[in-house]
């Protein structure tokens, strides 16, 4: 089943607020995995399968997203490079 | 240590079948008592790629739970793409789950592959690539 058009415009917009915020919580909480519903930070958790679990408990809609607390960027390599990505993603 | 040697075609890689699932321990007591859905997917060996990744179809077909997003290199600039949580078993000796994974989506433009493993994997293990004999061993 594919990510439903609500739970995608959450995620986006907790991850846009996410990025924003990253700068001052990165010192205190590197490592941890921060829950966020409609842009707002609600808890930390030591991994993203204990946000899981709480969040899914607390928020029945799914409308949540978990993001680990990090600066570092994924580099697919060769592939990161490959134009037929930004084809399919925007 | 359990090792796998395969052979590998040299104009694709090294492609190494693993399985996929949703997680385990996110499944209801009531779930526990079926059969986990387990999808076999076939990884590119990619020392290049920091994180395993799967393209965005494998992710629907076992309903795995969307986290967040993480950050993606390009060429000029950071993109993003969603993060998933999922089980992977192991393929090489006995069958195993490496649990609670965070994996990432990236379609793939070609059917030969679902994906990639990369180092977050790759770095548990024992890598040889043999290129006269077109073989690759691997040791977990």
């Amino acid at each position: 089943m594919p990510v439903s058009n609500a739970k995608q415009q959450e995620i986006d917009a907790n991850y846009e607020r996410f990025k924003i915020v990253l700068p001052d919580i990165l010192p205190q909480y590197r490592g941890k995995h921060v829950l966020l519903r409609r842009t707002e930070i609600i808890e930390y958790f030591d991994s993203a399968r204990d946000a899981l679990l709480f969040a899914s408990h607390q928020y029945p809609d799914g409308l949540f997203s978990i993001q680990e607390v990090t600066d570092k960027v994924i580099d697919l390599g060769w592939f990161s490079y490959a134009p037929a990505y930004h084809e399919v993603r925007t | 240590m359990p090792l796998l040697t395969m052979r590998f075609e040299p104009d694709l890689g090294p492609v190494l079948n693993v399985g996929l699932a949703r997680p385990y321990s996110l499944l209801s007591e009531e779930q526990k008592k079926t059969p986990p859905l387990i999808k076999t997917i076939k990884l590119l060996v990619d020392t290049g790629a920091s994180m395993t990744s799967f393209s965005p179809k494998v992710a629907q077909e076992l309903d795995l739970p969307v986290l967040g997003k993480v950050g993606l290199k390009s060429v000029t600039h950071i993109v993003s793409a969603n993060q998933y949580l999922a089980d992977l078993i192991w393929t090489v000796g006995t069958p195993f789950p490496i649990t609670d994974m965070k994996l990432m989506e990236f379609p793939m433009a070609d059917d030969a592959i679902d994906g990639l493993l990369g180092r977050d994997i790759i770095c548990q293990c024992l890598l040889h690539l043999n290129g006269p004999d077109k073989t690759l061993t691997l040791a977990h």
